[in-house]
């Protein structure tokens, strides 16, 4: 068969030859070449592979290929975590996966401190979480039993610094210092966000090699100078600053501290807190996107935990403080996120609560029932505090009687576990 | 040969690597606000048996395992020591008054702190043949001194992590490979001692890292001062410490008064030399109004640095 198809085609070749030569003159019937040619063509073509029909598969999936190709316009969602990042980061993140073992190698990086320790960190961090919760869904559940990732290291020269409140009105006012712990300039991008309507207010700062500098919230500062201003802070916020580093090594970056002393004008109450501090992880260069992701920057806490002071029935009222990790200053869109809050009492009793906010909340424990004396039966409690879709920073302010019923308020700071991503977008 | 030569290059450089890690390790300060196997309470106070301060003590597991802690508390005025047990259920909150002590089960027996001022440290004792990092790495705690004035201290403990897995020792090497070390420059912001109005004095209590409670011998160690007004210029001070120590910076030097310093803000660090130490500044300032504002101030940390603490 196969021969005879063979032999067809040449034949038919054979007797256009002259055709070839001379097409106009001689009046060859091309059609009935053409037919010839075709047909030999077409036997050939099925007689020595006999799966034709495999063969067409091919070319029918690859028709096909649109369906995957629309899948993969499902990638360009992933376009979307492009746009997060905006141009800048998304090379990068194209980078990330080799980037990331460089990182493994990097954790000498790490070298600048934390190492170490660090990985010791990671080894218990989850333990805490393991607590006692009844739940067993990790879908955005306080209760897992590991909480993954690694919390920022604190205390230490940092790259982003948040005070998480601010206080500026007319019965109370913060202090706001901050210090430069590195032998350079460094310049800071800073950002004041209202609790009220989570608008920004935005400057920059210079500090020399070591400098401390403080102003009062109510008040701003001015040094022209040092080409450096900051506005009067109005009602209750947040602040944060990124050290925007001109050089891309990890010690330009990682240079700042800053702390707060929120006092009463008149009684003298104050609460004075340090900066929760998150460390550049790599070197390179600041674009005003802060990558919480434990790549870039250190991860946001997932989990908060506190040792408080429970609420006595007719006694003073302490405060949690919540701040959401994730901010898009940019496009001014506040996050909005749950809490999820698991007490445990003396007896390891478990208790959960929750409430939802947007951008900055200050909840009194009074409307927590479950953080009261009389509902855990213990003075102290242990609070577990976790955001369900962004992770939080936060603060107990505790208020309590002391002698002779004497009012006393302290900040309470939180014990960082696990580490969850967000980003902070500057505009 | 050749082959040999290879060999001892590539161990060599392993050595290298090795050691750097290990310089590199030595250089770390003890993350913060994380779960430990130590904790430092620089700052305990008990005046007029409670009556005019006292000080509340938070502990908590953070882990869902049972917690040993063997505790020390070392008044400042003798140096001396006194040493309980304290048994933590898992995720277990617990506080108490250091005037009064806690009495609460077999293994939890806490005496009331006498004397003015002092330190505590809590050292978690695992079970025998429990002894990963996970059943060491388990607590925090904070600690609030208030007085009848209505001023309050708050602060949370320093936190040592253990790095590496092993039985629990009475010879507590804090040297970066047994457990983390301890901080080599500590850096404050603190607010410049004023006499008028509006009146400033902050102070700051100081005790050293190294500490040998076993023989009760107590090393004494210089501490340095760099202070650095908002001009960048810097001035320096010393002073000795034997124990734990708490005094106004001012009693210090002259470098922490506004006078000297020409600015309200300084940034000090502190270090030891013989041996490092742990700080905390008492904020103490007058609001505008003519209140008094008291608040804890902790530092930031720089560098690591070995120190040892033997227990009875």
């Amino acid at each position: 068969m196969r021969r005879v198809a063979v032999a067809a085609m040449l034949s038919a070749l054979v007797l256009a030859q002259p055709a070839l030569a001379a097409p106009t003159t001689l009046g060859v019937d091309w059609s009935a070449v053409l037919k010839a040619v075709g047909g030999a063509l077409d036997s050939w073509r099925l007689s020595p592979f006999g799966n034709k029909t495999p063969t067409a598969a091919p070319t029918r999936t690859r028709t096909t290929a649109p369906n995957p190709t629309v899948t993969r316009t499902a990638s360009s969602t992933k376009t979307e975590t492009r746009t997060r990042t905006p141009s800048a980061t998304q090379s990068p993140t194209v980078t990330i996966t080799p980037s990331r073992t460089v990182t493994a190698t990097r954790q000498p990086t790490d070298t600048r401190t934390p190492t170490l320790t660090r990985t010791a960190t990671r080894t218990y961090t989850p333990r805490p979480t393991a607590t006692p919760i009844p739940t067993t869904s990790n879908d955005g559940q306080i209760a897992f039993d590991l909480a993954p990732g690694a919390p920022p290291a604190q205390k230490l020269a940092s790259a982003y610094i948040v005070l998480p409140y601010i206080v500026s009105t007319a019965t109370q006012d913060t202090r706001i210092e901050l210090m430069n712990m590195s032998a350079q300039d460094i310049q800071l991008q800073c950002f004041y966000v209202r609790q009220a309507d989570c608008v920004e207010v935005g400057f920059f700062l210079r500090l020399t090699a070591n400098q401390p500098l403080s102003w009062l919230a109510y008040d701003g500062a001015s040094n022209p100078l040092a080409f450096s201003s900051v506005p009067p802070f109005d009602g209750v916020g947040e602040l944060k600053c990124a050290v925007a580093a001109d050089r891309p090594e990890l010690s330009a970056h990682n240079a700042l501290q800053g702390r707060a002393l929120v006092y009463e004008r008149t009684t003298g109450e104050t609460v004075g807190y340090d900066a929760i501090g998150f460390q550049r992880l790599t070197p390179g260069a600041y674009d005003g996107v802060i990558n919480l992701d434990g790549f870039t920057y250190e991860e946001c806490p997932d989990r908060l935990h506190f040792a408080v002071l429970t609420r006595q029935s007719g006694g003073p009222v302490s405060e949690l403080i919540t701040v959401t990790c994730a901010e898009d200053l940019l496009t001014q869109m506040p996050t909005q996120t749950t809490v999820q809050l698991a007490i445990v009492n003396e007896f390891e009793q478990v208790f959960s609560s929750s409430y939802r906010f947007t951008c900055i909340a200050s909840q009194p424990f009074s409307k927590l029932s479950t953080l009261s004396k009389s509902t855990l039966g213990t003075d102290s409690a242990h609070l577990v505090v976790r955001g369900v879709s962004s992770p939080l920073i936060g603060l107990v302010v505790d208020r309590f009687s002391g002698q002779s019923n004497t009012l006393h308020t302290t900040a309470n700071e939180p014990f960082l576990e696990g580490g969850r991503e967000s980003t902070v977008i500057f505009p | 040969m050749p082959t040999n030569g290879r060999w001892r290059a590539a161990a060599a450089l392993l050595l290298a690597v090795s050691f750097g890690w290990a310089t590199i390790a030595h250089a770390d300060a003890p993350a913060q606000r994380l779960p430990s196997a130590i904790l430092i309470y620089p700052l305990i106070s008990v005046e007029g048996g409670g009556a005019t301060t006292d000080t509340r003590l938070e502990l908590v597991n953070l882990s869902r395992h049972p917690v040993n802690l063997h505790c020390l508390f070392v008044p400042a005025s003798s140096c001396s020591e006194i040493d309980f047990l304290i048994q933590l259920t898992p995720n277990q909150p617990m506080s108490w008054l250091a005037s009064a002590g806690l009495f609460s089960s077999s293994v939890t027996a806490i005496p009331p702190f006498f004397g003015t001022s002092g330190e505590m440290k809590c050292f978690v004792v695992p079970q025998p043949g429990q002894e990963s990092l996970d059943d060491y790495n388990a607590i925090q705690g904070r600690a609030a001194v208030f007085g009848s004035d209505g001023q309050t201290i708050g602060y949370s403990a320093v936190g040592i992590q253990r790095v590496s897995e092993g039985p629990f020792d009475t010879d507590v090497e804090l040297d970066g490979a047994t457990y983390a070390q301890c901080p080599d420059e500590q850096h404050f912001l603190f607010l410049s001692s004023e006499t008028g109005n509006p009146l400033t004095e902050s102070e700051i209590v100081l005790a050293p890292c190294s500490e040998d409670l076993a023989n009760l011998t107590q090393t004494p160690t210089v501490v340095q001062f760099l202070v650095i007004n908002e001009f960048e210029q810097q001035l320096s001070a010393a002073i000795t410490v034997t124990c734990n120590t708490r005094r106004t910076l001012r009693q210090i030097n002259q470098a922490f008064t506004r006078a000297t310093l020409g600015s309200e803000t300084g940034h000090v660090i502190v270090r030891g030399v013989q041996t490092p130490v742990l700080a905390m500044l008492i904020d103490r300032f007058v609001t505008p109004d003519g209140a008094r504002g008291t608040a804890g101030n902790e530092p930031a940390l720089r560098g690591g640095r070995s120190a040892e603490i033997l227990l009875p």
